[in-house]
């Protein structure tokens, strides 16, 4: 007998454009839409996607069911509707003022040391429209729009620096701010290009904002995804309502915040909530999809997919709460500040994690002092989180997190914080 | 077609139309048990145009609506582009197995022999499983028209037990892909990490696995190999270069290798390029704009990472060569079998710091490695080559042994 079965349409409609070296380049349109069928029989699930008829695809779907297996899933029925209405919606905006704003942009970033730039520009509607065998619809729309400013110098090295700004929102979020990010780029490469590599070894380090956030999405969000835990495969598997992390450590996901993870409805249909991970130095609770919610006994709301491929349990606006350090106060210990991130990758099993800043700086007497390059930051987990010390003020970063061949787009936020891990460089 | 080529003739001075049908399955074993079976089928166009010499894409299911917005958005571009490509092709071959057809048997034997094996070593054993066909075709206003049909078959089976974790991969353009080698490989692996012990900081003779050496070429060394890259000031390579003693060869027509096909992705024929020889740098990879505007013969390196992926260089299969094979059984060394993180080198300045996964030192014993962090930059980093062993395999594009590199500094 069929326990469950789920229907996703799927439609997303997207313009992108580059400036690249000042010259409009790789102008793409695409609209596709797709469906996918789940079908839960016996425990085991049998999927398909394409697009063809209802009935069709959950036959197709039924037909994969080639064993016997213990997959179940929580009953809940969800219902209803959300519009994301942006002030300005980028489809009323001639093509010719995007590429007049890349223009601009590009114009901010002349200098003499950068020998080349590319500057993109995406907009994206994600239509989304969801029922099931417990008698669930949901339907939302919801526009992504943003910047992504590249930029190349050469000098002592040849390097690279981007910035970008995503966001869930219409045209009007292009105000002061993509040009103030390209001035950032410009300033920070100039000094990049001369400077030096970084020292190696254990040392206190600060993380900015971005790369903290990048942490605790990476070191941390993906081992809390119950995914991992049912396959063994997480560090903290047997570490629920135990102390993780120092007690002045909060760590929520939240799909609600307007950042670049939001979502009013998960690909299960289950309406978005906050979750606390880590309130007080304890783990209250993993990320869940309606699978793993009905093994473990908790909350669905947190499985996503990349179009209508398979919904896997993942994160959306993660981020650490706010300490009470003040910035300073974290220079006096730090022996380097390492700001931005080029991205990173964990290995949930072990708990080990490495990632990349974009730069950093040497401290020295609790005074920032000379640029270093290309460096690197990895260590263990939950041995960082219970020395860390978090500052003031969060901010979030967006960008996109690949799980299994998936990408969805995500933010991290944090505050500036202080850890104690390894440094490497080139 | 018709009514598309119609409009597309009369609206734009140049066309191209690429068509893709995937059908995919994938088998997913979860905690030493079949979880799902998963099948797709995707079907889609992908056009580009020119338009008064410029270039416009789009992308989606419906032919004639993506037309119409290729030739919308061309109107803004600035990119220029004087004709599509036309060449004749040399058939590719192995790229197909018939055997596809009958693959729901492949995945469950597949599986089976997973779970039987993994059964030995007491280990929770994850693995997806898979099986692809593509049929691609390429239509343009030069008069290309061909297509050509693909399959693709593979498993990663990952294996944990307590702290200690590993993974191993094989993919196959044939149903020949050796389960039982993955899943004993992963799982000899973790059991010996399970004992893994400090590495002190210090210099050491690094041997690469063909995994590890992918990772961090891929993402240090490649994207220099691109016309498009060096045109645009992206590269740190120019012709006559020397990085070391290796040879690099591109290879888009290597007999059953897993990136070969007749064409590449807007149906220029594929080739056997040399990158590097003997360490001294020959060739960009291009594909036919930047082929055209490097004046350089085309090498057939046009991929599209997806259908809706604008036409991009990329390598194919690269295959590493290097004069001196050597046997460093007996002798010190730290062997990795992957990076963590290796998207995060620096693809500019070539600069990297990676984490190694299920690193061991094999000295009279071998012994396990909880971290370790190897760093540096891979122009400098190839240099160090000393010699290449005989355990050639491809792992994604790249067609290696394992690679012993004198010296290297590495961080426990």
């Amino acid at each position: 007998m069929v326990q469950f079965y789920d229907i996703r349409e799927v439609s997303s409609e997207s313009l992108s454009i580059n400036l690249e070296n000042g010259v409009v380049e790789k102008p793409k349109y695409d609209f596709s839409k797709s469906k996918g069928f789940r079908v839960l029989k016996s425990g085991f699930w049998g999927l398909f996607f394409g697009n063809v008829e209802d009935k069709v695809g959950l036959g197709l779907a039924e037909k994969n069911i080639v064993g016997e297996g213990d997959a179940e899933v929580i009953g809940i029925k969800s219902e209803g509707k959300f519009v994301f209405k942006p002030k300005i919606n980028p489809k009323d905006v001639d093509i010719e003022e995007k590429i007049k704003l890349l223009k601009d942009i590009e114009n901010v970033l002349k200098d003499s040391k950068i020998v080349s730039t590319r500057i993109a520009y995406l907009e994206n509607v994600r239509k989304f429209f969801y029922k099931d065998s417990n008698g669930s619809k949901a339907y939302y729309e919801v526009p992504r729009i943003g910047i992504i400013i590249h930029a190349f110098a050469k000098n002592k090295t040849l390097q690279f620096y981007s910035k970008r700004l995503l966001k869930v929102a219409g045209f009007e979020v292009f105000d002061d701010e993509p040009f103030e990010l390209a001035e950032e780029v410009k300033n920070v490469l100039n000094k990049l290009v001369n400077a030096k590599t970084p020292p190696s070894g254990e040392m206190n380090v600060i993380m900015d904002s971005s790369l903290a956030g990048v942490f605790i999405h990476e070191a941390f969000g993906h081992a809390v995804e119950a995914d991992h835990v049912l396959k063994n495969s997480s560090v903290v598997a047997d570490k629920l309502n135990a102390k993780v992390a120092d007690e002045s450590v909060n760590v929520y996901d939240d799909p609600n915040i307007q950042e670049f993870g939001f979502y009013p409805f998960d690909d299960e249909g289950v309406k978005a909530e906050k979750k606390a991970i880590i309130e007080n130095g304890i783990l209250k609770s993993f990320l869940h999809s309606k699978e793993t919610a009905a093994k473990l006994n908790s909350k669905a709301g947190n499985a996503r997919a990349q179009g209508v491929d398979e919904p896997l349990v993942r994160m959306s606006n993660t981020y650490i709460d706010e300490g009470e350090y003040e910035f300073d106060e974290l220079l006096e210990d730090a022996e380097i500040y390492l700001v931005g991130s080029r991205g990173g990758e964990t290995n949930p099993a072990t708990g080990y994690f490495h990632f990349n800043a974009q730069y950093g700086y040497i401290v020295e007497n609790g005074e920032i002092s000379e640029m270093v390059r290309d460096v690197s930051l990895s260590g263990n987990t939950l041995k960082i989180l219970h020395s860390i010390k978090v500052g003031k003020g969060i901010k979030f970063d967006p960008g996109f997190c690949g799980k299994a061949g998936q990408l969805v787009p995500v933010a991290d936020g944090s505050p500036p914080s202080l850890v104690k891990a390894f440094v490497g460089g080139a | 077609m018709d009514n598309v080529t119609n409009f597309l003739e009369k609206n734009a001075d140049g066309w191209e139309v690429f068509k893709t049908k995937e059908h995919l399955k994938v088998l997913k074993i979860e905690n030493n048990k079949i979880k799902s079976v998963n099948e797709g089928l995707d079907e889609g166009y992908a056009v580009r145009v020119i338009v008064n010499g410029k270039v416009g894409f789009a992308s989606g299911n419906d032919l004639m609506e993506i037309s119409k917005n290729a030739v919308k958005i061309a109107r803004i571009s600035e990119e220029k582009l004087e004709e599509f490509a036309f060449s004749k092709h040399k058939k590719a071959e192995g790229i197909y197995d018939k055997g596809f057809e009958e693959s729901d048997d492949w995945l469950l034997n597949s599986a089976e022999i997973v779970l039987n094996t993994i059964s030995e070593f007491g280990c929770i054993a994850n693995s997806t499983i898979e099986a692809g066909k593509s049929e691609i075709r390429i239509m343009n206003s030069s008069g290309l028209d061909c297509n050509e049909t693909s399959t693709s078959f593979g498993g990663l089976v990952e294996v944990v037990k307590e702290d200690s974790s590993s993974y191993e991969i094989q993919e196959s353009r044939k149903m020949d892909v050796d389960f039982e080698w993955i899943t004993k490989k992963a799982a000899k692996l973790t059991l010996e990490g399970l004992k893994a012990a400090k590495l002190d900081k210090g210099i050491y003779d690094v041997v690469l696995s063909p995994i590890a050496v992918h990772q961090l070429l891929f993402f240090a060394l490649y994207p220099a190999f691109s016309a498009e890259n060096f045109l645009k000031g992206r590269s740190q390579l120019k012709i006559g270069d020397k990085i070391g003693e290796i040879t690099i060869v591109d290879d888009g027509k290597l007999d059953n290798a897993l990136f070969t096909s007749s064409f590449d992705y807007e149906g220029v024929d594929t080739k056997k390029t040399v990158v590097v020889d003997k360490g001294e740098f020959k060739s960009f990879l291009t594909d036919f704009k930047y082929s055209k505007e490097l004046d350089v013969e085309m090498t057939g390196n046009c991929y599209r990472d997806e259908l809706n992926s604008y036409p991009a260089i990329a390598p194919t299969n690269v295959v590493l060569e290097f004069e001196d094979k050597l046997d460093w059984e007996g002798d010190r060394v730290l062997e990795v079998h992957a990076f963590i993180g290796s998207h995060t080198s620096n693809p500019v300045s070539g600069d990297f710091s990676l984490e190694c996964m299920n690193a061991v030192l094999v000295d009279k014993d071998r012994i396990p490695i909880k971290t370790a962090m190897i760093y540096g930059n891979v122009y400098e980093f190839l240099k160090k080559i000393e010699g290449f062993g005989k355990d050639v395999r491809q792992f994604e594009n790249t067609i290696t042994p394992s690679i012993l590199f004198r010296a290297v500094v590495v961080s426990g």
